[in-house]
């Protein structure tokens, strides 16, 4: 699934939300009312709004050939 | 040994919420690095290092369902090991901590440091970390043990239950192959890790189902239940199980007293900072 105008929006509140405190105030007090002013998708606002963070995390992964979920090791030092 | 050869690998960590997390030391290692080796768990976490360096190679690439992840993590190796040979200022962006389930990490250290390169690892802030915080746990108080859910139930540990316990990866319980990504497999497991574990624990125990927030707005996933009972959580690739200390053990008399020591003493020492 190719990457959308929307996913990069997405991805970059994301991102802002973790260096800019103005916005993830605004974010806190009213998640889908300041993703919407950020100019996420109607779809987006509604799963901010609705604190659905297993969807919003599918909606950013689904574009990606793939992804790392955990990395294992079982090695010895050799 | 002289360490002069162009080329270099430097292994740093992003951290869990990696737009959180990530250390300015780990941003100033990608920003200057000739290629970046990604391994992130999320979009947030390689749109980050994207923006750092415009030559990233994300390492999840070489994943693939079926494919033994033995195999994929010696190709993640090959592939650093290439790039610094070649000259390159290389950086390899781990989620979490990079010397933490990293074998990319260590391995790739290891070999370019045995041809003469210089090769080295800063930290990040792992799971471990994300568990303290969250949980309120503090391993100076009763100390920690920490395993990975295939070597505690394949090899003959042991456990010491006065210890905070954290098992990784125990949505994987009993995964041999090490080929699939997909929890309900190991279901069934969860009742045999749950057997083992009643040999160190009351079968009403509270054990914790954790699992850290990759995104600043989500919170972290914690689900208490009795160890009787974990046959029946739903944990998923990213799950965490932590056990709680059963208690501190009884005084080692005979130790203390060759400093001197006795318990009243000690005790009074501390003012009441030894917990339960």
């Amino acid at each position: 699934m190719a990457k959308t105008d929307h996913t990069e929006k997405l991805l970059d509140y994301m991102i802002e939300l973790n260096h800019n405190q103005d916005l993830l105030d605004k974010h806190n007090a009213d998640p889908g009312g300041t993703a919407k002013a950020y100019g996420l998708s109607p779809g987006d606002v509604h799963m901010i709004s609705k604190g659905q963070y297993d969807e919003i995390k599918a909606r950013l992964e689904a574009h990606q050939v793939a992804k790392v979920e955990f990395i294992i090791t079982f090695h010895s030092e050799d | 040994m002289s360490q002069s050869k162009k080329g270099s690998f430097i292994a740093v960590g992003t951290g869990i919420n990696v737009a959180s997390h990530i250390t300015a030391s780990a941003q100033k290692h990608i920003q200057n690095a000739d290629i970046v080796f990604a391994a992130q768990s999320c979009s947030v976490g390689m749109r980050l290092i994207q923006s750092l360096n415009a030559n990233v190679f994300n390492l999840g690439e070489l994943y693939e369902e079926g494919k033994s992840r033995v195999l994929t993590y010696r190709q993640m190796v090959e592939h650093i090991v290439k790039a610094v040979q070649e000259g390159k200022r290389v950086c390899g962006a781990f989620y979490g901590h990079p010397g933490v389930f990293v074998y990319a990490a260590h391995r790739a250290i290891k070999q370019l440091q045995q041809q003469g390169f210089t090769a080295s690892m800063v930290p990040g802030i792992s799971a471990e970390d994300c568990v303290m915080a969250d949980l309120g746990f503090d391993p100076g108080n009763n100390g920690l043990q920490a395993i990975e859910v295939t070597q505690f139930l394949f090899f003959k540990h042991s456990i010491n239950p006065h210890h905070l316990l954290i098992i990784w990866q125990f949505g994987l319980t009993g995964d041999f192959n090490f080929d699939t990504l997909e929890t309900e497999k190991y279901s069934d497991g969860l009742a045999i890790l749950r057997d083992e574990l009643l040999a160190y624990y009351p079968c009403d125990h509270e054990v914790i189902l954790y699992e850290a927030p990759t995104l600043i707005i989500e919170q972290p996933r914690i689900e208490r239940m009795k160890l009787n009972d974990i046959e029946h959580c739903k944990p998923t690739v990213i799950s965490t199980l932590v056990i709680p200390s059963i208690g501190m053990p009884e005084y080692d008399h005979k130790v203390m007293a060759k400093f001197g020591i006795n318990a009243k003493q000690l005790e009074h020492n501390l003012d009441g900072l030894l917990e339960d």
